[in-house]
């Protein structure tokens, strides 16, 4: 009865079996298969007297992020998550402008104008900018996912990359308006 | 069939997340009202770029781009505290280090937004 239903019987393979007897034929170094113990350990001695914990050790474990080769789609998905985390940190720098702003003159509006015109100070304003414009177009995708649309392997490979040149292109944009004198139009 | 659950909770038809779709939704309202105002924003900022304190306090004085610079910041700071919710839930498994890390990240928007309110106001009112 057992054995009618055991995976030699059905032909199956045994993932757990290969995985002991030939790690060398793997197809995948699976790493978890093969526990690395300091030689004479307690653990290894503990281990080797409960024949349970090293089954459970060499179970094979499925390819993870360090496996695959990244698609577009995925570095889309991880970029729009960081923007959103880096924008986050762009309202409490907002925030901060604010209350220098509503401090008047002499209120610390200077000496963040002074931070701002740093390298550093430029570089984040680089990268709060572009992070404002990718996330604004990853969200528009995301709202036309969410409307059904684009969900076709290809469509959303091909929108991945339009999404980020339009990034670029964007943040390209603002600052060359920036640096050809066409900002400050409010003053 | 059996079952352990009661009436009302397979009326409800929650399962075991215990809430619909709300979180889902607010994400997607504050995207949308937010994909307008921060074009507003960035014309807004780019029209500001090396001008004195003068500037922003004259503009923002006005009625339309105080509320609008009021309305961007709350539906970012709210928009964020559902992100930054879904990537906690995501990475930290802990539960005590997940409440304090949800509790702790409310916390500090909310900071945030009561000090741009703030700031906001008290350009409004000078």
């Amino acid at each position: 009865m057992i054995r009618a239903f055991s995976p030699a019987a059905l032909n199956l393979p045994q993932a757990a079996t290969d995985c002991d007897t030939a790690p060398a034929k793997a197809l995948v170094d699976w790493g978890a298969c093969v526990p690395k113990l300091p030689p004479g350990s307690f653990l290894k001695a503990f281990m080797a007297e409960n024949p349970q914990v090293p089954a459970a050790r060499r179970r094979p474990l499925s390819p993870h992020l360090t496996i695959y080769r990244w698609p577009a789609t995925m570095m889309t998905s991880i970029t729009h998550r960081a923007t959103g985390i880096a924008l986050s940190v762009g309202a409490v720098i907002l925030a901060w402008w604010l209350v220098c702003v509503s401090n008047g003159i002499d209120g610390g509006y200077g000496t963040f104008m002074a931070f701002a015109g740093t390298p550093i100070g430029i570089l984040i304003l680089f990268g709060c900018t572009w992070a404002l414009c990718y996330h604004f177009f990853s969200g528009l995708r995301h709202l036309a996912w969410d409307l059904g649309y684009g969900f076709n392997k290809k469509v959303a490979e091909h929108n991945s990359v339009t999404v980020f040149a339009l990034s670029f292109l964007a943040v390209a944009a603002i600052f060359a308006l920036v640096w050809t004198g066409h900002a400050g139009y409010l003053q | 069939m059996r079952s352990a659950q009661t009436p009302l909770h397979r009326v409800e038809g929650m399962g075991a997340s215990h809430t619909g779709t709300g979180h889902f939704w607010r994400q997607r309202v504050t995207a949308l009202a937010l994909a307008p105002l921060s074009l507003w924003f960035v014309w807004a900022m780019l029209g500001m770029v090396g001008a004195s304190v003068v500037t922003p306090a004259q503009f923002f004085q006005h009625p339309w781009n105080g509320a609008l610079m009021a309305a961007f910041i709350g539906f970012s700071l709210y928009h964020a505290a559902l992100g930054l919710q879904v990537v906690i839930e995501d990475y930290v498994h802990d539960a005590g280090a997940k409440i304090f890390s949800l509790l702790a990240i409310r916390g500090a928007l909310l900071a945030c937004w009561v000090v741009s309110m703030f700031a906001i106001l008290r350009i409004a009112v000078s």
